[in-house]
């Protein structure tokens, strides 16, 4: 028990201080999900952040206009901190109305979505129209009012992504997870531990469980920016959901070891790592559905366990369901973590092939 | 009655077509140092991974420490109680000097106070450096602190001191008296005839799988019969006659280089002979046949 704890500790701090690895691990899908949120996932759902700054009169009339409106959500600041979180990402709009008559009012957009951007321009005219209106008191020839359109059934894009994303993370994680071990085995580290008592399979056992720590902790720090930003919100299901990502996790940890098992050199386990990554994360359902497909094609998707692991997250994260509906997934999970397991006893090895 | 520390017979081991163990014999006292001397491809290190649990023999037996390391019963008793040091790679370069040593005393039943081992490897200041950070020499002795984190009965030190400067390596050597002072039973690989004789009073040569010549290392030198060498450096000097046990006596542009039994006969010779014929003496000297003369004359081949 203490040898496992030693272990386990060694080998936390070993992932950690591996920067190319945290911030492959980590930060590569935060920025992936942000990316695609931002592109498709922003007229569903979630809210155009306005702040609003400037001084005069009509400042405060303006950002209640600007409130009213479906869709928005409205913060006051001041002009410079106004358009430096345009640039930050933390609005999506800044308002700045200034003094004089006329007064003169600037748009500030982030450029990111040009027919969002051009919807949300008119919403300020339309509101400065109306504050115009009021303030005069002349009485308004139209009553327009621009509202945003949730996507269709009550799902967005995001519902769609999160759990792609999670599945993503797991696979990619998992099958890297063999370039250390690879590393280690070239340096002689893993002959090192074999003449200590400690059974061999306790370094393994300890990786593995290292692994899986950092596993959580990334998918929670997807999840925690998907409900932060996008709004999402997990539907239920997370019986099943922990279930599916225990079975995926171990699956692709397997893979990753027989990975290491098969190449010789670190290199070579990275460049098969992705060749089986790359495929797998277009084929998965990860970014856009893909069950409808028919002929080879479906028949090439049906064989990727990704989707699999992507279609039990959605049903359960994003749809509320429960292990019922997402039996023949966890089966299949289940099939590949034993072969994968067994792939990897197979081919591992604790010592470097001779030249 | 003292158990030998190591005991070997008849160990054979063959990786395909190749023998890299051809019946190897060989027993080691407790508390002594052997050097086991030879060039890559010996045999040496498939050797010490038989002792070691690593590998199994095809054929012969071991004991190491009364226990068969072939077995896994044996094994796990043999791994308790021995200190390994593999080439100076086998570490995690991300984990500090202490924390290494931690590491490794977590997976022992009997172990040595980290804080006591770097102390007396003089890597105390190291402590909180990371592995990757240090030089050469510094991270050769953090491999052999940790061959004695389990405090272990007998070590093995495949090459401790290859690829150091000369000055890292005689801090390593000395750490290596330090840790015979103690009792502790020591087999180490070397490439180096220097280290051999200074370190060890039991020297085995292996080449092609097999130990070829074992003893002290003055013993084997003199077992071999090479005789010793006398070069004179004395112009114009011509010898004349003949001196006992004399092998070869070849001219050079300004001496002699002679080849002889004993080196008394040859000096005596030399100098009747320059006496005689007034001629000046420059030099003269008288070398003996060292290890790395044994070595040659066994392999046919250069150490380094």
């Amino acid at each position: 028990m203490k040898a496992l704890m030693a272990l386990v500790g060694a080998n936390l701090k070993l992932v950690v201080r591996n920067r190319q690895t945290m911030v492959w691990s980590l930060a590569f899908p935060l920025m992936l999900m942000l990316l695609l949120g931002l592109f498709f996932g922003h007229a569903s759902g979630s809210s155009t952040r306005v702040a609003v700054a400037g001084s005069g009169p009509y400042r405060a009339a303006v950002a209640q206009g600007l409130a009213r409106v479906p869709g928005f959500s409205v913060s006051n600041t001041n002009p410079v901190k106004a358009v430096q979180e345009v640039r930050s990402g933390k609005a999506d709009m800044a308002v700045v109305v200034g003094d004089g008559r006329p007064a003169r009012l600037t748009v500030w957009q982030s450029g990111a979505d040009v027919a969002v951007n051009g919807q949300d321009a008119l919403v300020v005219r339309q509101v400065a129209a109306a504050v115009q209106a009021a303030l005069t008191r002349t009485p308004p020839l139209f009553q327009i009012t621009v509202r945003t359109v949730a996507g269709g059934g009550g799902h967005t894009y995001i519902d769609f992504l999160v759990p792609g994303i999670l599945a993503m993370e797991l696979m990619s994680n998992g099958l890297f997870s063999g370039l250390a071990l690879v590393t280690y085995r070239e340096q002689g580290i893993l002959r090192r531990l074999r003449v200590t008592p400690m059974p061999t399979l306790l370094f393994l056992a300890a990786r593995i469980l290292v692994q899986l720590v950092v596993m959580v902790v990334q998918l929670a720090l997807t999840l925690g920016v998907a409900v932060a930003l996008f709004g999402y919100r997990p539907a239920g299901g997370a019986g099943a959901a922990a279930v599916a990502i225990l079975l995926g996790a171990l699956a692709f940890i397997a893979t990753g070891f027989f990975v290491a098992g098969v190449a010789r050199t670190a290199d070579a386990a990275s460049a098969i790592a992705n060749l089986i990554n790359l495929p797998m994360m277009f084929l998965g359902g990860v970014f856009f559905p893909t069950s409808g497909f028919g002929g080879a094609f479906g028949f090439l998707v049906r064989l990727v366990p990704l989707g699999y692991l992507a279609s039990a997250l959605r049903l359960t994260l994003s749809n509320g369901e429960g292990f019922g509906a997402v039996g023949t997934d966890l089966a299949v999970l289940a099939l590949t973590l034993l072969l994968t397991t067994g792939l990897a006893a197979r081919f591992f090895r604790w010592e470097s092939r001779p030249a | 009655m003292a158990l030998p520390a190591i005991e070997a017979v008849g160990l054979c081991k063959r990786y395909g077509a190749r023998k890299a163990l051809d019946g190897v014999s060989l027993t080691v006292a407790e508390g002594e140092i052997l050097a086991l001397l030879g060039p890559n491809g010996a045999g040496k290190t498939t050797f010490l991974e038989i002792l070691e649990g690593l590998r199994l023999a095809d054929e012969g037996r071991a004991r190491v420490l009364g226990e068969d390391p072939a077995t896994p019963r044996g094994r796990r008793r043999v791994q308790e109680r021995i200190g390994v040091s593999l080439q100076s790679t086998s570490l995690f370069d991300t984990l500090t000097v202490a924390e290494t040593l931690e590491l490794f005393a977590a997976l022992y039943p009997r172990r040595e106070s980290a804080a006591d081992l770097m102390a007396r490897m003089g890597i105390a200041d190291r402590a909180r450096v990371r592995v990757g950070e240090l030089s050469g020499g510094q991270r050769q002795r953090v491999v052999l602190a940790l061959a004695l984190v389990n405090r272990p009965d007998l070590v093995f030190l495949d090459e401790p001191t290859t690829g150091l400067d000369p000055v890292a390596r005689r801090y390593v050597w000395d750490s290596i008296r330090d840790i015979a002072e103690r009792g502790q039973t020591i087999v180490l690989t070397t490439h180096y005839m220097e280290e051999a004789t200074r370190l060890a009073r039991h020297v085995a040569i292996m080449d092609c799988g097999r130990i070829v010549a074992e003893g002290t290392p003055e013993g084997i030198v003199s077992a071999l019969g090479l005789g010793v060498r006398v070069r004179v450096e004395a112009p114009g000097l011509t010898l004349a006659g003949e001196a006992v046990g004399v092998r070869s006596a070849v001219a050079g542009d300004d001496g002699w280089r002679i080849e002889a039994d004993r080196a008394e006969p040859v000096v005596e010779w030399v100098f009747a002979q320059a006496r005689e014929q007034g001629v000046d003496i420059r030099r003269l000297e008288v070398e003996r046949a060292t290890l790395e003369d044994a070595f040659v004359h066994l392999t046919g081949r250069d150490l380094a």
